[in-house]
Formats: structure tokens, sequence, C-alpha cells
């Protein structure tokens, strides 16, 4: 007797798909069969004939809890990710209070999400220029030990709690990560670069949208990358380039992996279909993100990033503020909003619509960027990211064909404003699988209506 | 859930405690929901399409060390 028969699944097979029926026993994937006459399951979930993959990670989201509750809270992101058709998301250790670079930090960050939690989680760990000062590098080891997949740090200032790094600081830290063979991912963008030209710009008097983005120029970014990889070549450590935005960035990663070096890099949805022209001049505030939106021409080296191994993974780096204090007070302008926007909700759609459905991607590399790429780097393969026989039964599955627009007042993020409203996609998540238990199913009544005011 | 710490929480860790008394931000005290708790509930009863309860998603360890294979084609 299995637990569950997902019958008319269509999964794929290299760039290709077949129809078949897959079993669940114990929460892992038991088996796949065409033929399912007088095989017994305690459950059938019916996928009718959808493209069901395995189940979308998001590598990098800021859940904002503990610390930021009128942001977002676990549960909340969590909802969103399971809306979006993603089973696994790994957060960030920064936006929470306190951060979460030590073990006992982590451990009461666990403590607290957990009861929230509706689909799997990771963590990143984290390293800042406080840890290198006050010779805290010890918390590195402590906690790759404990399970986290990668460290995290900023060359820009981020939140309090996580201060940045200095380059002597992050060559340090680089130093100290590369002993535990886990990747760091930096926020690659060169602080003086942005500092010296968000004034300049200030004193201009700028205070349309775009001048955010002209101001954290594409340069700053490129000098970043550049130092990292250097960075990254003298003392061995795995370098992941998190967000990036600029078609040079992507380059300069694959020319690094043409010289051997382990050098990675993800891309998220906005960076391969909004311009900073367009987006921050209706959107404002409301677009503002670090790093910022580019241009088409870099949506489209992207897009090409993606396809020649530049770019290896897609992740949203959802951040969402509150509108009334965060984004739109009363006298915040460009320079005062705070920067982040939403983003788990609509990664696969988004990558499906934009990428598949319009034939920019092929099956495999979909499966890749979406899944199997972020398991294998973050070290959760094949728990994750597969569909083998013992892989964890996550399955995201697709109506390829449903059209829809991003409205944010539908969305379970709690922010309510995504600079992606508004777009009309082809591909839509129909349901969510997490160990074989179905945690989202598409216009269907929820669980969380009856929550009482106790639970919550 | 989402707005009460889990029994015994304060007492497990009362080094950072010490340090965050309430671990909360500037930014939310100074925020609208805030003062605004009842909208928090009413957005996480209106989600919809959600079938399990708060609390299934399980902490997911790292497994082991991996590196991409590099395929680079240009």
């Amino acid at each position: 007797m299995y637990d569950l028969i997902i019958k008319n699944a269509r999964i794929p097979q290299g760039d290709d798909t077949v129809l078949t029926n897959i079993l669940v026993k114990d929460e892992k994937i038991a088996g796949f069969l065409t033929d399912i006459e007088g095989v017994e399951a305690k459950e059938i979930i019916d996928a009718k004939g959808f493209l069901t993959l395995p189940g979308c990670i998001d590598s990098h989201t800021h859940f904002m809890y503990q610390g930021f509750p009128h942001r977002e809270n676990f549960l909340t992101g969590t909802a969103a990710a399971a809306r979006g058709g993603v089973t696994t998301i790994i957060d960030m250790p920064c936006c929470s209070v306190p951060s979460a670079r030590s073990v006992e930090q982590l451990k009461l960050k666990l403590d607290l999400v957990g009861p929230q939690a509706l689909v799997d989680y990771a963590m990143w760990g984290g390293v800042t220029g406080e840890d290198v000062r006050n010779d805290w590098l010890h918390n590195v080891q402590e906690q790759a030990d404990y399970g986290v997949v990668a460290f995290k740090a900023y060359m820009t200032p981020s939140v309090p709690t996580f201060p940045r790094v200095t380059d002597p600081e992050m060559y340090e830290s680089f130093k100290a990560v590369a002993k535990t063979g886990l990747p760091i991912g930096i926020h690659a963008e060169n602080f003086a670069m942005c500092d010296f030209y968000v004034k300049k710009f200030q004193r201009e008097g700028r205070m349309d949208g775009p001048a955010w983005a002209e101001a954290r120029m594409e340069l700053a970014e490129k000098v970043a990358i550049e130092l990292g990889i250097s960075f990254a070549e003298d003392t061995g450590a795995r370098l992941h380039i998190v967000h990036m935005s600029t078609g040079i960035g992507a380059k300069l990663v694959g020319e690094a992996k043409k010289r051997g070096l382990n050098v990675t890099s993800e891309s998220c949805p906005h960076y391969l279909t909004l311009n900073y022209q367009d987006a921050m001049s209706k959107y404002g505030p409301l677009a503002k993100i670090a790093p910022p939106l580019r241009t088409k021409k870099d949506n489209e080296m992207h897009w090409e990033g993606i396809n020649n191994g530049s770019i290896d993974f897609i992740a949203t780096d959802h951040a969402p503020y509150e509108i009334e204090s965060e984004k739109a007070r009363k006298g915040m302008n460009i320079w005062t909003a705070f920067p982040g926007i939403p983003g788990v909700e609509t990664m696969v759609p988004v990558v499906i619509s934009e990428g598949y459905n319009k034939g920019r991607i092929s099956l495999s590399k979909l499966v890749e960027i979406l899944s199997t790429n972020a398991a294998i780097h973050y070290g959760l393969y094949p728990k994750k990211g597969a569909m083998f026989i013992g892989s964890d039964a996550d399955f995201t599955i697709i109506d390829l064909d449903k059209k829809w627009v991003i409205d944010p007042k539908e969305q379970a993020t709690m922010c309510g404003y995504t600079p992606l409203e508004g777009m009309e996609l082809t591909g839509k998540v129909a349901m969510t699988i997490v160990r074989g238990h179905l945690v989202f199913e598409d216009e269907e009544a929820s669980t969380l209506t009856n929550l009482t005011d106790d639970e919550l | 859930m989402v707005h009460n710490y889990p029994e015994g929480v304060e007492e497990r860790y009362p080094e950072i405690f010490k340090e965050f008394p309430n671990l909360y931000s500037k930014e939310y005290e100074n925020s609208y929901r805030k003062e605004h708790p009842e909208l928090i509930d009413k957005h996480i009863r209106g989600i919809k399409g959600i079938k399990v309860q708060p609390g299934f998603g399980k902490f997911v360890k790292r497994q082991s060390i991996q590196v991409l294979p590099k395929k680079i084609t240009f």
C-alpha cells in the first residue's frame, strides 16, 4: 500500500516529457508506473497531464522573521512559496533580530520559524565585518557543521545587525569560508562607488525613480564581482554572486568558470524581465531594489547567460517591505525608501512564461535553473531537486496553458506590491506537493482561513 | 504563532534575550502594522489554496558538499 499516487503526471525526460504515475511512500518517491491498475494507495492526486517538475527551490529569501514581522513572517513567506510552486526555500541570515551568524542565533531562528513553516526550508549562514574585527570567525565552521548551506556577506550596508565587510574583511571571510568547502555568496556592489554617486545625485536634486539605478551603476557591480573573483582565485573559496543584475556580471562569471575557478551566479526574475527606465518611472520606490534593475540589454544577456552556463540558477531575493512605513511614508522619496521587492510567489510562473513558453530556454534548462542546480550547489541533492526513487516527493505541477495576470492583492506575501503587477503570464502553478503532501492547490479553499486568534 | 514566541524560548536563549529583550527591530516599532496587528491576522486568513497546517514545513540540513559541474558553452 502506497501513501500516494500522483496519476497523469507529465514528467521531464531531458527536453521531452513522458506521462506516468508517481508512487509515494513515507514521503519519498517510491517508483514510477505507466499502469496503476490494481495498485493501492491511501490517496490519489490527479495531475491532469500537467507538467510535473521536481520541487522548485528559491535559494534566496528574506522572510524577515524574527524582528521585522510588519514586513513578513515565516507563515506568509512560506505560503507565498507554496502558492508559487516552491517546495524548499533557503532563507538568508541577515534580516532578523538578531541576525543568524552563530549556532545559538541559528537555533533561536529555527525555534521561532518552525511552527510557522508551510514548505521545507534550509538556512544560509552569515559572516560580517564585525565577525572579522571581533575574532568571531570560529562561528563560520560551527555554522557549517550545524548544516547551513552557504555563507552570505555584504559589500554594502544591509541591516544594522549585519554589518558589511570592507575589502580586507571580505578577504578574511573568504579564507575562513574556504576551509569549510561551502560557497560564500556576496552582495556585489562597490560601496564607495554607490555611496559617492547616491550623494552626488542627491546634491544635484535628482528625485526621479531611475536616478536610483543610475547612481548604483553597472560599474559598481562589475568592479565588485572582479574583486570577488580575485579573492576567490587567491583563497580557493567557492564564490557565488547572489542576485547578479548586470549582463557584464554574467560575462565575468563565465570567463572565471572558463579559467577553472569555482565561481557561480544567480539571476532573479526581475533582472530577466524588467528594466529600470520603465519600471522605476512607473513604480518609483516600489521598484527600488539593490542592486537596481538594469536595461533591456541586460535582460537579454541574462537569458543568454542562463543558456551558456554563466548563470547557474534563478532565485528571487524576496525582500518585502511595508508600504505605509518603509516605501511610501509621507516625506519619503526614492533615496529614503527601503530597497526590496517580493518574488518567491512569482518566480516559477515568470520563468515558465517568459523563458520556457516563449522558447528562450529548453525544458532541461528549466529544470536545472528552478530546481536541480540550486539543490546541488547547496548540498541538498538528491534529497531535493531530483526525481529519483528515494528523493523527497516534492513536485511543482504546472498548467502550462493557463493565462493569468499578476495581482499583488491576491498574493500571500504581506507587502501588497510588486513591480511585476499587471504582467500577463501563460503558465500557472496548479499544485505544490511537499514530501508527498498536497500543500497548495490553485483556486481552492485554505486551511489558514480557520486559524483561531490563539493559533495566530 | 506569528505574534507570540513558542513556550520556553526566552529561557533557552537567555544571553540573546539579554542583548535583544524583545527581538523586535526599530523598523517594527515605527511600523503601521505594529499598531494594527489585526491586519496581519486578516491577511493570513485570506490566503487562498493552502492545504496544510503551519508547522508542516521541515528544516533541511545540508546533506553533503557538492560542486556544480562547469558547463560553459561560449
